[in-house]
């Protein structure tokens, strides 16, 4: 039983989402290109993995602003053990150094008590120390045609790998957290940490796992990063967090948590994705693209403070 | 009777506890014991210690020295979790009710239905049971609604129903009747009356007198952090009551007089705003307690929203001082001398992570500080000036206003408006969670508000303290002020005959 406006913010994005795409259809052939449009959906891989990680963490109440940083150490290093001929071992590898970093999230937040926006920005300085020392500002080349092709670039049931990761990992993302006690238990805290902490939930727990999760998966995003383009430099997926961020709130996840969802937060994901892709082919160059991102993130956020009564003072 | 009603087994002890936080000791040796099957009031004054006593026994707290023993066994209860593991439910004074969760995933938390070796949540299963346990307790609301929507009251029923439904085998109610209506007062007196039936032991917290004697079987008090006395209920009178936890006696007695000849400040007239309010008129006078009653949803709080400016009239309007007056927020309102304590202190009323100084300062600092500059000491005054006048409890006025016992915030809470000098002060139940002798005396400031020239609207559900601080009481039932008494000659029964006035009969 949910009140008309907050089902047509429901739907709102939704819509949005066929409006955009309808226009970019009808302005460019190129763009309504079947192989385009299945394109988009690996070119916001990335994103999307990060977007999911960073939904859970804001729904808990917290922010990540390490993610980029972390991605990119853990590409960094998985390159270089993947040159140093380590093989398959480069996988666990890459994906250690992603949780090691969100498990010290995790650490400073609950056992330090930093507020997390501070703790991750210290994870951040520190991952991109790591991955500036270990290239010596050089780019890492290496030479491992499975691995690429495992993580971005083999073409299965008609699209790419990297496709196929996002996929994985929304779904995953989407059962944790719509259908299992764990994300009841990350809507509750981001609800209100005090309460959930009387309630008796793990709050600890809670936050460590939030935390380390997303870490890893900033290893798995490290990977598809080299595994697309072949190479890794200590700022490849710099600039990540702020994307992420952007995803998850244009799909509805709010700011200091308790509310949003993963479905959502892929819509959001799509629309950046389908507006990055149709803006290019238009010609439009980055900068506008850029602005108009920021546009659509206070459009979406002033349509919810509308859905929800528009009212500052509770009831 | 079952055999061991006549020898009560002792369930839950704790003895010789102390609990000191920066600055204050709360708990002093400290004992309390618990019989399967009893209820048990724990009483004393704000800040004596009471919540901090049972935060102890629900694992949330960890004693400085002492004992907590369960069926006679030493336990350390290292959180909350292993309290409820051991049979120990608690419905907490600051409610704990998440606003972003359904009821049902409120109800539910922690042991939510699952499917598949706990690896799906069965959401069917959660609704369906949710809405059993509300059904079986009679409250009436929805499993499915957002728990942000719901009155305090209405959150206040859910807390009691996620306690109760977990089979406690200890059941801890801190102030569970401080926003509750009188229908469910009742679904809770009878829910605690069936469950010490069942054995369960039951903790009862209140400030209000005629529920511990209707309801209790033994009563024990605190005095600052100490044990002072346990008796059963039956060999203690009020009086001996008052004085066990105040230390001295406390006047109780009506004041009003009801003057027709005093010139009207405020006046409100057929204002409506939804459902809520449905064209309520009504005059405030100067110099004047105009007291409020009313059943749970009757609109009361609504139409003081209305006055205080924090939501807009559909119809209807209202002079001030012979003025127009339609505040277009809470801003104009205060600017326009009228204040409002809101009932609910957590989400309107109070910065909890702020000092007791700077929230008493907050509505006031425009005139504290004409040039917008702050200064420290004279905040410091003025607070320690006020928190006087309330007998707020505190270490000092530089104490975060979060570590207050809960009848010392909302001390805190009305100080704050009253400080701004209103001309037109609306109170929203001014005297929840604070005790007998706090209350007497925020009875006597009322009046002296009164005297001094203030019009007042108090609105409360306790009927007695109603007939203490008014001069005339308005009833208010589905929307409209059914009827305005004259203090002096109103009964609790004459009130409540009003309050169930039906909305055909007002309509005139
Ligand atoms: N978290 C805390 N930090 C610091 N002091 C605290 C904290 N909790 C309680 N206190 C202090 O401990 C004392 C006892 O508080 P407590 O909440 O137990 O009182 P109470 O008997 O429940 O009072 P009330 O009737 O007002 O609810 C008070 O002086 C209070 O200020
Ligand atoms: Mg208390």
């Amino acid at each position: 039983m949910k009140p008309a406006r907050r089902q047509m913010a429901d739907y709102g994005l939704a819509a949005a989402l066929l409006v955009v795409l309808a226009a970019l259809m009808l302005l460019s052939p190129a763009f309504r290109d079947p192989a385009n449009l299945i394109g988009i959906g690996r070119q916001v891989a990335i994103l999307g993995i990060a977007a999911a990680a960073m939904t859970f963490v804001i729904l808990a109440g917290e922010i990540d602003l390490s993610v980029g940083a972390v991605a990119s150490a853990a590409a960094v290093v998985t390159a270089i053990a993947l040159a140093e001929g380590y093989g398959i071992w480069a996988l666990p590898i890459g994906l250690a150094v992603g949780a090691g970093f969100g498990l010290l999230n995790g650490l400073l937040v609950v056992y330090v008590a930093i507020p997390s926006f501070i703790a991750t920005l210290v994870s951040f300085f520190i991952a991109q120390g790591v991955a500036l020392t270990l290239t010596g500002g050089r780019t890492i080349l290496f030479d491992a045609e499975w691995f690429r092709q495992l993580f971005a670039t083999g073409v299965f049931a008609g699209n790419r790998a990297a496709f196929w990761w996002l996929l994985a990992v929304a779904l995953l993302m989407w059962w944790l957290l719509a259908r299992t006690r764990f994300g009841a238990n990350i809507y509750a805290l981001g609800g209100d940490a005090e309460s959930a902490g009387m309630l008796g939930l793990p709050v600890a727990r809670l936050r460590l796992a939030i935390f380390t999760l997303t870490g890893a998966l900033m290893g798995l995003v490290g990977m598809i990063l080299i595994a697309r383009i072949g190479n890794a430099r200590a700022d490849g997926a710099i600039g990540l967090e702020f994307d992420a961020i952007a995803a998850a709130v244009i799909g509805g996840t709010r700011l200091g948590g308790g509310a949003g969802s993963m479905p959502r937060t892929m819509l959001g994901v799509a629309l950046i994705g389908i507006l990055n892709n149709g803006l290019a082919i238009l010609n439009i160059d980055f900068n506008t693209q850029q602005v108009i991102k920021g546009v659509l993130v206070i459009a979406v956020v002033l349509i919810d403070r509308w859905a929800r009564g528009g009212r500052e003072v509770p009831e | 009777m079952p055999g061991w009603r006549k020898v009560p087994r002792v369930l839950l002890e704790l003895s010789h506890i102390t609990k000191r936080f920066p600055g204050v000791l709360a708990l002093d040796d400290a004992r309390f014991a618990l019989a399967a099957g009893e209820v048990h009031a724990l009483m004393g004054e704000n800040g004596a210690g009471k919540s901090t006593l049972m935060k102890i026994a629900s694992g949330l707290f960890q004693p400085d020295a002492g004992e907590i023993r369960i069926d006679g066994r030493a336990v350390r209860l290292s959180g909350p979790a292993s309290a409820k593991a051991a049979g120990i439910h608690t419905v907490f004074q600051e409610l704990t009710v998440l606003p972003n969760r359904s009821v049902a995933e409120n109800l539910m938390i922690g042991r939510e239905p699952v499917r598949a070796g706990g690896l799906w949540l069965d959401r069917g299963a959660l609704i369906r049971a949710a809405q059993r346990i509300l059904d079986d307790l009679g409250i009436p609301l929805e499993a499915t609604a957002p728990a942000g929507r719901l009155s305090t009251g209405q959150r206040q029923m859910v807390e009691i129903a996620r306690a109760s439904a977990q089979i406690p085998r200890v059941l801890i109610l801190d102030e569970p009747t401080s926003s509750l209506g009188r229908a469910e007062e009742e679904l809770l007196f009878s829910l605690v009356r069936r469950l010490s039936e069942r054995g369960v032991g039951i903790i009862y917290i209140t400030h209000r007198m005629s529920e511990v004697f209707a309801l209790s079987d033994r009563i024990t008090v605190l005095r600052d952090g100490r044990y002072v006395l346990s008796g059963a209920t039956a060999d203690l009178d009020r009086t001996a009551l008052i004085r066990a936890m105040v230390g001295r006696d406390v006047a109780e007695d009506r004041h009003g007089t009801a003057d027709d000849d005093l010139p009207v400040v405020l006046e409100v007239e057929r204002l409506a705003r939804g459902t809520a309010v449905r064209g309520a008129s009504l005059s405030l006078k100067a110099g004047e307690v105009l007291g409020m009653a009313g059943l749970m949803g009757a609109g009361r709080t609504e139409l003081a929203r209305l006055i205080a400016g924090i939501d807009r009239p559909d119809s209807g309007g209202m002079t001030l001082f012979g003025k127009p007056y339609a505040p277009a927020g809470i801003g104009e309102a205060l600017a326009r001398g009228v204040a409002y304590a809101s009932e609910d202190r957590k989400r309107l009323g109070l910065v909890l992570p702020l000092s007791v100084a700077d929230n008493i300062a907050l509505p006031s600092l425009r005139r504290l500080a004409p040039l917008g500059v702050i200064g420290p000491n004279r905040i410091a005054g003025f607070a320690r000036d006020w928190m006087e006048r309330l007998g707020v409890r505190a270490a000092g006025p530089g104490v975060a206003v979060d570590t207050l016992s809960g009848g010392n915030q909302q001390k805190v809470a009305l100080a704050k408006w009253l400080a701004t000098a209103p001309r037109v002060i609306l109170l929203d139940e001014p005297t929840r969670g604070v005790d007998v002798g706090a209350k007497a005396e925020i009875y006597a400031l009322i009046r002296q508000l009164a005297t001094d020239g203030a019009a007042i609207l108090a609105i409360s559900s306790e009927l007695p303290e109603l007939l203490q601080i008014s001069d005339r009481i308005a009833v208010m039932a589905q929307g409209r002020v059914a009827g305005i008494l004259p203090a002096e000659t109103a009964t609790e029964e004459s009130l409540l005959d009003l309050s169930f006035t039906e909305a055909a009969e007002t309509a005139a």
